[in-house]
Order: structure tokens, then sequence, then C-alpha cells
């Protein structure tokens, strides 16, 4: 393989890696509010800001509970609400 | 005659056809737009709500002279383009990148729409937690990385530069969605024929895509800085405008003015004209500049 291909293969290589750490870095930047969102979502509590970490700073729900989707007082209005969103849309 | 008749008829039922748009676009944008400029002009507040009076300039005076105006319109100025041109960045090369050859571009690009699919508030007033001194998430990875914690909502610089970060992250999907449609759009034939001239990478992006795209950005551009200069949620929500007057931008100043406690909905209607006046201005200028309408019609 001469120099030049090597260096044109070489140089393909480190683009794609490039490109990939880029999309990787911004992904968890888009999804990482989002996955705090469902976090609380699935956690006991009404705090903002307590959460578990994995890895350091993957939020995780310490004890895992459906309370706020079923105990919501709110939620019994749930299906007219879904359904006004619906049309809302449309 | 019958010929000029059947014009005339012609011309009638086209009338017929667009009146329930007109009605639509009377009732909808020009009646209420046309009852913000009428109530500017009167003193309708909480004490005024049904027996309002005509005051003549009174509120643009008193708008126009308060001390903080002009710190508000600097702000939303800087707002405007601190949000604007990252947001215009970033979704181009997001957009580039994920329009050439990346294995899971579709994963990515799923991702990526993610910020949109959850309702602004929610995810704004995560990123208010997210902010927290003590306990947010941020300032905790900064202190991994040995910078000490930042105080963003109560520090004037740092919490500016926090909802707009936050509100970049909302606003580049949109972006790189408009610029991927229009790069897809470019048909495939023209990246042969550049390759043909030896225009490779770079240079067929600099060559072929930009100057394709070019109305694409520049329709992204002029939206993207009327709905930032409007944004009333990321602005508000993070800091309530605060501390002090730093976060506070025309809109959220009428947005106080109205429901902050005051109600005087004159004076809110009075920004609210002024903030579509400064926007039209502008706006005019970047349609004769760039040719928009002109391209389209």
């Amino acid at each position: 393989m001469s120099r030049s291909k090597r260096i044109r293969s070489l140089s393909r290589i480190a683009g794609t890696v490039l490109k990939h750490a880029f999309l990787i870095i911004m992904s968890i930047i888009s999804i990482y509010p989002v996955l705090w969102v469902i976090t609380l979502a699935l956690s006991p509590g009404e705090s903002l800001v307590t959460p578990n970490f994995v890895l350091g700073f993957i939020p995780v729900p310490a004890t895992p509970t459906l309370a706020h989707f079923i105990a919501n007082p709110s939620s019994t209005c749930l299906p007219e609400r879904t359904f006004r969103s619906g049309l809302r849309t449309a | 005659m019958s010929k000029k008749s059947g014009a005339g008829r012609l011309r009638g039922s086209g009338w017929l056809f667009i009146l329930p748009a007109l009605a639509g676009l009377i009732f909808l944008v020009l009646y209420p737009f046309a009852y913000n400029i009428y109530v500017s002009f009167t003193n309708m507040s909480v004490y005024h709500i049904r027996n309002y009076t005509w005051v003549g300039l009174k509120n643009y005076v008193f708008v126009l002279t308060s001390p903080d105006f002009f710190t508000v319109l600097r702000n939303s100025v800087v707002w405007t383009v601190a949000n604007v041109v990252p947001t215009v960045l970033l979704g181009l090369v997001l957009a580039f990148v994920l329009n050439s050859k990346v294995k899971g571009k579709s994963i990515y690009r799923l991702f990526m729409i993610v910020p949109w699919a959850m309702p602004s508030f929610i995810t704004l007033l995560i990123w208010q937690s997210m902010y927290n001194t003590q306990y947010g998430v941020i300032n905790a990875l900064l202190g991994e990385v040995g910078i000490a914690p930042i105080n963003w909502l109560n520090d004037c610089n740092w919490a500016f530069v926090g909802i707009v970060i936050a509100n970049i992250w909302l606003g580049y999907p949109f972006m790189m969605i408009i610029f991927s449609g229009a790069l897809q759009s470019i048909p495939n034939e023209l990246y042969e024929a550049a390759s043909i001239d030896g225009a490779v990478g770079f240079r067929q992006m600099r060559y072929v895509s930009i100057p394709l795209i070019r109305p694409t950005i520049l329709i992204a551009v002029l939206l993207g800085s009327i709905w930032t200069f409007n944004n009333f949620n990321s602005a508000y929500l993070i800091t309530g405008g605060g501390p002090g007057i730093c976060t506070t931008i025309l809109i959220t100043e009428a947005y106080k003015d109205a429901f902050g406690g005051t109600f005087a909905f004159a004076q809110a209607a009075t920004y609210a004209f002024l903030a579509f006046i400064i926007l039209f201005i502008p706006g005019i200028f970047w349609n004769r500049y760039t040719g928009l309408t002109r391209r389209a019609t």
C-alpha cells in the first residue's frame, strides 16, 4: 500500500471516528434532560434534585414507582385531556 | 358581453373560495393585532378593565423613558443573536454529518429529535434544576473536571448563559430537520457531476450543497430570529427574568406587566407592539437583502 493511500485511509477512519464522537456527544446532550424527566416521573416524592446516578452521571430512579401515574388527582381527566390534545393537533 | 360576465363570475367565485381563509385571517390574526394596538393607546388595567379610555402616546412615553427599557431591549437582541447563530450552525453541521455516510444515522437522528418530543416547559424546569448551584448535575459534572461550582441562577451573566444553552438545546433539532430535508432534496446527479469536475468532500459542500440550501438557511434564520425574540418559555421559566432584570427580554417584560401583579394590560400591549416593530423593520431589510419572497414568487 502506497504512503498516500495509507494516509487517505487513515484520514477517512479519523473522520469517521470524529463524526461518531460528535454524534454520540450530541445524542447524550439531547437525551440527558429527557432521561431526567423520566427518572423524576418514576421516582417517589416531589423534589427536582434528588436522582440517583449510574456511572456518575446517568440519572436513574433509586426506588422506581408508578405512584405519580396512579395517584395523580388529574389522572382521572387524562383520557379527556388526551382527546383534547389530539383534537387540537388535528 | 358574455365573456365579461364570465370573467366577473370567475372573479366572484374566486373571492368565494378565499373567503374562509380570509375570515380566519381577519378574526384570528388581524383583529387581535389591531386590538392590541388599540389597547396600547388606552389605560386598560385591572382598575380599568371595562371603562378604559384613550390616553394617546402616554404608554409609549412611559415605556420608552423607563430606565429598564434599553437594558431589556439589549437583552432581547443579545438573546436572539446568541441563540440563532449557534442553533443554525449546529443544525447545519448536524444535518451535513447525518447526510453523509454514517452508520446508525437514524438512531442518532431519533435521539436528537427527542428534545422536541417533550413539552418545553417540563424540560425547562428540568434545566432549572440541573442549574442548581448546590445539587444540580451541571455543577457536579464540572466538579468532576475540577471546575468550581457556578452560580447559574443568581449570577447575572451565568444566568443569561444558562437560558441561552437551554434554548439552543430546544432549538437545534428543528434546524437540523429542515436543513436535512433541504439537503436530501438536492439531486444526486449534481454531486456526481461535481465529483467528475474534481469537487469532493468539503468542496462539494462549499460549491454544491450550501448554494442550493441557501434559501432554506435564510428562511431558517428569519424564522429562528422571530421565534427566539418572542420566546417566552425559555427566558422566563428558568430564571423568571432574574436575577434583577438580567434575563428579562421584551416579551417576558410584557408578561410581567400583564400578569405579574400590576395587571397593566395597556403597557403589556405597548411592549408587544414595540416588539413587533423591532422585529418587522429588520425583517423587511432581511427580505429585501436576501430576496426571499421574490424567490418564492
